[in-house]
């Protein structure tokens, strides 16, 4: 390919083609399907790349702020701003960070200063890790509910009665991901399926900004609408029940993608089977596999 | 701080006035700074570059920035701010991968590749898996949708490097997912030059 096109590729997908260029692109990739598919999929990695770092994600689940909180315990400085640190594994790297950039002449000064700051300091923290599990749930407005509206939808839209809505059917989770990542050019990683539920197939489902995978399962014969969407957060500890759009959905993060399961169960139910799925018994005949293996 | 300019703050207005949207920098900037190396969670990162953030502002003084009247004002402040960004960013990781004893940030990208678990990696790891050059190339056109002119005068390179930066990128992720790509659209699977007798 030669180098103008690459560059009209790249400006094709990033949106910086003028209309009467972007028209003759447009044809050109009508004469060139490899080119058409090419685009495809880096406008694809596009909306995948913003799905997974807009930012809200790592803050949507209370789960992501308490940690982060609990961990300034355990730390003697933290960064000038409100924020936490690097994780444990890399602590000299931390203070190369936070000391060397503030002031690295007197980077043994300021950590005896600290010194005397330090109970108050952990009694502060310790009050805001409090105030913060009081606050948080309150705080995962944005994404997980969005996530979870988007799968009350799905549900509502696809899901009737008779009718199995699925664009693939399949009763194999690898098949699924394998179908689902061709599609939305991205790889999906999909719980395993609790022994009490049925794969019944895959589907795309919109959701804001980018396109999510939608997998129907069946509990004794009730349906069941899960959403998986990338989505940069850590793994929470235990799904949510979540109201959005008139309904419920249980809500939770693993492996960098969001999960909402949906159905026409009630909550108990559904927050039960949530958690089958995202802490599934070991099986009692042999080791317990690694989850999504 | 002794090495940023001794200016009156109130005699021009801080960049971030002539900013209109602040928030676009700061996802840019935590989404650039988070690499699983030196920064290696949201919140360090948020942190990172709220200390970035204000280093920027604090030049941006001494540079006379527009008040920010016209919309060409406010599109060149912008591109200002990240380029001012971009390169305290650039200096703080060059230094923490020098006290690292290392000669440069960026790593080889088949050891990069290498780390990839066999089932491809996440969409936001597989980027902060990037080098610095060819993620901040990714972020600045895709996550603060900039166009490839200001993208390229943003981060001091030519068009030509951009493009080639973005190629890299795309392609990198592409592979780091294990995402399907079209015919023709990944790395070459074989070199561009082969020995001949």
């Amino acid at each position: 390919m030669e180098t103008w096109r690459v560059a009209d590729l790249h400006a094709y997908v990033d949106d910086c083609l003028e209309p009467e260029q972007r028209q003759t692109f447009e044809q050109r990739m009508a004469q060139d399907p490899a080119l058409a598919r090419r685009a495809a999929a880096w406008r694809a990695q596009n909306s995948a790349i913003r799905a997974a770092l807009d930012g809200e994600g790592a803050r949507a689940f209370s789960i992501s702020l308490v940690r982060h909180q609990g961990e300034v315990l355990s730390q003697g400085r933290r960064p000038a701003t409100a924020g936490g640190r690097p994780s444990a594994e890399q602590p000299a790297r931390l203070s190369a960070l936070t000391v060397a950039d503030a002031a690295p002449s007197s980077a043994k000064d300021a950590r005896s200063a600290v010194r005397p700051w330090l109970l108050w300091r952990l009694g502060v923290a310790a009050l805001l890790v409090g105030l913060a599990s009081l606050w948080a749930p309150a705080s995962t407005v944005v994404p997980a509910k969005a996530l979870a509206a988007a799968d009350v939808q799905a549900f509502r839209a696809f899901v009737r009665p008779g009718v199995a809505p699925v664009e693939f059917s399949t009763g194999d989770r690898a098949q699924s991901e394998t179908w689902l990542a061709a599609r939305l050019m991205r790889p999906v990683h999909l719980p395993a399926t609790p022994s009490a539920l049925k794969l019944v197939g895959a589907r795309i489902a919109p959701y804001p900004g980018a396109a999510a995978a939608f997998l129907l399962y069946r509990s004794q014969d009730r349906p069941l609408g899960l959403l998986v969407q990338s989505l940069d957060a850590p793994r929470t500890t235990a799904p949510r029940l979540l109201a959005a759009d008139g309904g419920y959905a249980a809500v939770w993060t693993w492996r960098g993608e969001g999960f909402a399961l949906a159905g026409a169960l009630d909550t108990t139910s559904l927050l039960k089977i949530a958690t089958d799925f995202f802490a599934p018994p070991p099986p009692a005949a042999q080791a317990a596999p690694t989850r999504g293996s | 701080m002794s090495r940023l300019p001794q200016l009156s703050v109130s005699a021009v207005p801080p960049l971030s006035d002539c900013l209109t949207d602040l928030s676009d920098l700061r996802r840019f900037g935590v989404a650039l700074a988070r690499d699983d190396r030196f920064v290696v969670d949201h919140t360090a990162a948020g942190a990172l570059v709220d200390r970035l953030f204000r280093q920027a502002s604090f030049e941006a003084v001494g540079e006379g920035a527009p008040s920010g009247a016209s919309r060409a004002a406010r599109d060149d402040a912008r591109v200002r701010a990240f380029g001012q960004f971009v390169r305290l960013h650039r200096r703080h990781v060059r230094r923490l991968a020098l006290d690292d004893g290392e000669q440069g940030w960026d790593e080889n990208p088949e050891s990069a590749r290498a780390k990839a678990p066999a089932g491809g990696i996440g969409m936001a790891a597989a980027v902060r898996m990037l080098p610095l050059d060819l993620r901040e190339a990714l972020l600045i056109v895709v996550l603060a949708r900039f166009t490839h002119g200001e993208a390229a005068s943003a981060l001091d390179i030519s068009l030509a490097t951009l493009i080639a930066r973005l190629t890299k990128a795309r392609e990198r992720v592409a592979a780091l997912t294990h995402a399907p790509l079209a015919a023709g659209a990944g790395p070459r699977a074989v070199p561009h030059l082969r020995v001949v007798k």
